[in-house]
């Protein structure tokens, strides 16, 4: 729609101008080449105050060009014929400084090409324009030097007519050039820069068959003069003003496409760490099995009699080999949550079979060390969630509190506080945690020191790895301790596991 | 004497399992691959087989199908070796037809027992 309406808005601008050209050919002329002017002028202001910033030299190169072409410009139209600014050098000289501007036009969109991808000296370019530029106006009007173009009575010359063949070619060449390197522009002001090259063409060979200054042909190509600046306007001015990133800085917007690839193929070796870290500790658990099984035959004196001592080593051996083992599984499960690949299989389960299942195993341990293991849950609470690792956790929390707890009690307490939620608290009368200890509760290798002699045996990963699979089971684990006194852990979760669930608490924590 | 059919590529856990199990009075028939494993539990029809999820050409779960598919089944216990790591394995173990499972790593102590329960 934008289209069309830009299409009639400059209809009816030519048509205008027609009408004007038939009021003053001389006021249609300045108001077409002030047009020019004044688009010349705004590309070299665009392009030169961006100059800093901007990554394409071709464009940097064509503005400083434009500011010569449209100065030149100005004076072909204060020469022209009716201007009387200059006096004494009869038609001849506004179609000089003609031909002399499209030299200079259609060979800069020609040498821009030079500076594509390299580096370049704004200020040089600068000097030498107006070097060039100078030595022209000097060969115009002061030495007389350049070749005449229009001879009163006879018309244009043959070497004004064979330069508008030549500068057609030349223009031709810089759209075959804009063709080849495609790829460094937007594909908008590509299309525009053609258009506008080619417009620019047929205005020169329509120049080259005027009679006089103020005939058809003239009109003609003074229409396509227009048409072409409007082009070149909507290439270079409006898109990089409204759309620098397009224009000016593509090579930015490039980069951050390639920055955008780069993060995908992150992500994608993100992944691959994460299936490499599961078949390696796969691999590495083979052996350990291996390990583990044969100490355990060897103990268990399948393979003849062990004495006291031997069986006191072994007994290490197997023990190093469970604990590298279980470093192992809390290291695969840690990082499986945080590329989060853990599929939970929730199933109905009863929490009392849960809570003997936990504490039927840590028994001897804690009679061994005179220490009463006591639970208090409620009856028939089932739960559906994911029962190994709700296992896991409990089997964490109630074995910490029993590796920590030298006399007194253990006890597990279960309760349904509101209608969906279940509340187990492990609460112990061990060695208790320091108030400057409890921010490392939960951070991974920070084993507090109970004493300072003896280290605790145990991953360092337990509490970690525990806290992250609450979260995963839509659930929670807090503490609260008195040094000396005790520990309390409390893990709360919902009593139905739901998908949603899990997605909100994420979304808040 | 019960023939226990194991079904397990690795040498060191083959020899294991074959230790344990010869010590406790088993006769052990062995299968390095999964499609072996299926002949010989068609042909040689033991008592038991112990499988191994992990193997090199087809895996323990498929095998198992194999086995239960064949008409010569017969109700074989079939006692998949899952690991506690792999979530899913067990599940997966018992979806196939599994009878039961035993954990890695293998406990000496109560690997026996763990079989009876399924004999």
């Amino acid at each position: 729609m934008r289209k069309y309406t830009t299409i009639v808005i400059g209809i009816l601008v030519l048509f205008g101008l027609y009408l004007t050209s038939l009021y003053s050919f001389l006021l249609f002329h300045s108001l077409v080449e002030l047009f020019s002017i004044v688009v010349a002028c705004s590309i070299f202001m665009i392009a030169w105050n961006s100059r800093r910033l901007m990554d394409n030299n071709y464009l940097l190169f064509i503005g400083i060009a434009y500011l010569f072409i449209g100065g030149l410009d100005l004076m072909h139209t204060l020469g022209y014929p009716g201007m009387s600014v200059f006096q004494g050098y009869g038609t001849t000289l506004s179609t000089q400084l003609w031909i002399a501007t499209r030299y200079l036009e259609s060979l800069s969109l020609l040498i821009a090409f030079f500076f594509l991808g390299r580096r370049m000296r704004p200020n040089l370019v600068f000097l030498s324009y107006t070097a060039i530029v100078s030595l022209v106006l000097v060969s115009i009007f002061y030495w007389n030097v350049f070749p005449l173009t229009f001879v009163e009575g006879v018309g244009l010359t043959p070497f004004k007519k064979i330069s508008e063949y030549i500068i057609s070619l030349i223009l031709l060449g810089s759209v075959v050039l804009l063709l080849r390197n495609r790829r460094e522009f937007d594909r908008g002001v590509l299309r525009l820069l053609i258009a506008a090259i080619i417009t620019t063409i047929g205005a020169e060979l329509f120049f080259a068959f005027y009679i006089n200054a103020y005939g058809f042909s003239n009109l003609v190509g003074h229409f396509l003069k227009l048409i072409s600046f409007f082009l070149i306007y909507k290439a270079i001015i409006e898109t990089g003003l409204t759309k620098p990133y397009n224009l000016l800085f593509r090579n930015l917007k490039q980069n951050e496409e390639q920055l955008e690839q780069a993060n995908v193929r992150l992500q994608e070796m993100d992944r691959l760490k994460s299936v490499f870290l599961a078949s390696t500790s796969h691999e590495l658990r083979t052996p350990l099995n291996s390990i583990i099984g044969f100490t355990g035959i060897i103990l268990q004196g399948m393979s003849g009699e062990v004495n006291e001592e031997q069986r006191k080593q072994l007994t290490m051996v197997k023990n190093s080999a469970s604990h590298l083992l279980s470093l192992i599984n809390d290291v695969l499960d840690i990082s499986k949550i945080e590329s989060g690949r853990v599929e939970l299989s929730p199933e109905e389960f009863s929490l009392d079979d849960l809570v003997r299942e936990v504490v039927e195993p840590l028994s001897p341990t804690a009679s061994k060390k005179g220490l009463e293991l006591m639970t208090e849950v409620p009856a028939g609470i089932t739960l559906f969630n994911d029962k190994r690792r709700v296992k896991q956790v409990l089997m964490n929390l109630v074995s910490n509190a029993v590796k920590f707890t030298n006399q007194g009690s253990v006890k597990i307490t279960a309760r349904v506080p509101g209608e969906d939620n279940l509340e187990v608290r492990v609460i112990d009368t061990g060695v208790g945690i320091k108030k400057e200890d409890m921010d490392k509760l939960f951070q991974p290798f920070q084993q507090i020191d109970v004493s300072p002699t003896k280290k605790s045996e145990g991953t360092g990963l337990g509490l970690h790895l525990s806290k992250k699979l609450a979260d995963l089971l839509s659930g929670d684990i807090s503490a609260k301790s008195e040094y000396g006194r005790g520990s309390e852990f409390t893990f709360t979760m919902p009593l139905r596991y739901e998908e949603e669930q899990r997605n909100e608490a994420s979304a808040g924590g | 004497m019960k023939r226990v059919l194991v079904v397990e590529d690795n040498e060191t856990n083959l020899y294991l399992i074959r230790f344990i199990l010869e010590k406790s009075g088993y006769e052990v028939i062995e299968a390095r691959e999964g499609a072996v494993g299926v002949e010989l539990a068609i042909k040689e029809k033991p008592d038991l087989v112990i499988m191994d999820i992990q193997l090199p050409d087809i895996d323990g779960l498929e095998a198992t199908k194999r086995i239960r598919a064949s008409e010569a089944d017969g109700d074989i216990p079939i006692i998949a070796l899952t690991s506690f790591a792999m979530a899913g394995d067990r599940e997966r173990a018992l979806a196939a037809g599994c009878t039961g499972y035993i954990e890695k790593p293998i406990n000496p102590e109560t690997f026996i027992a763990e079989i009876e329960k399924c004999l």
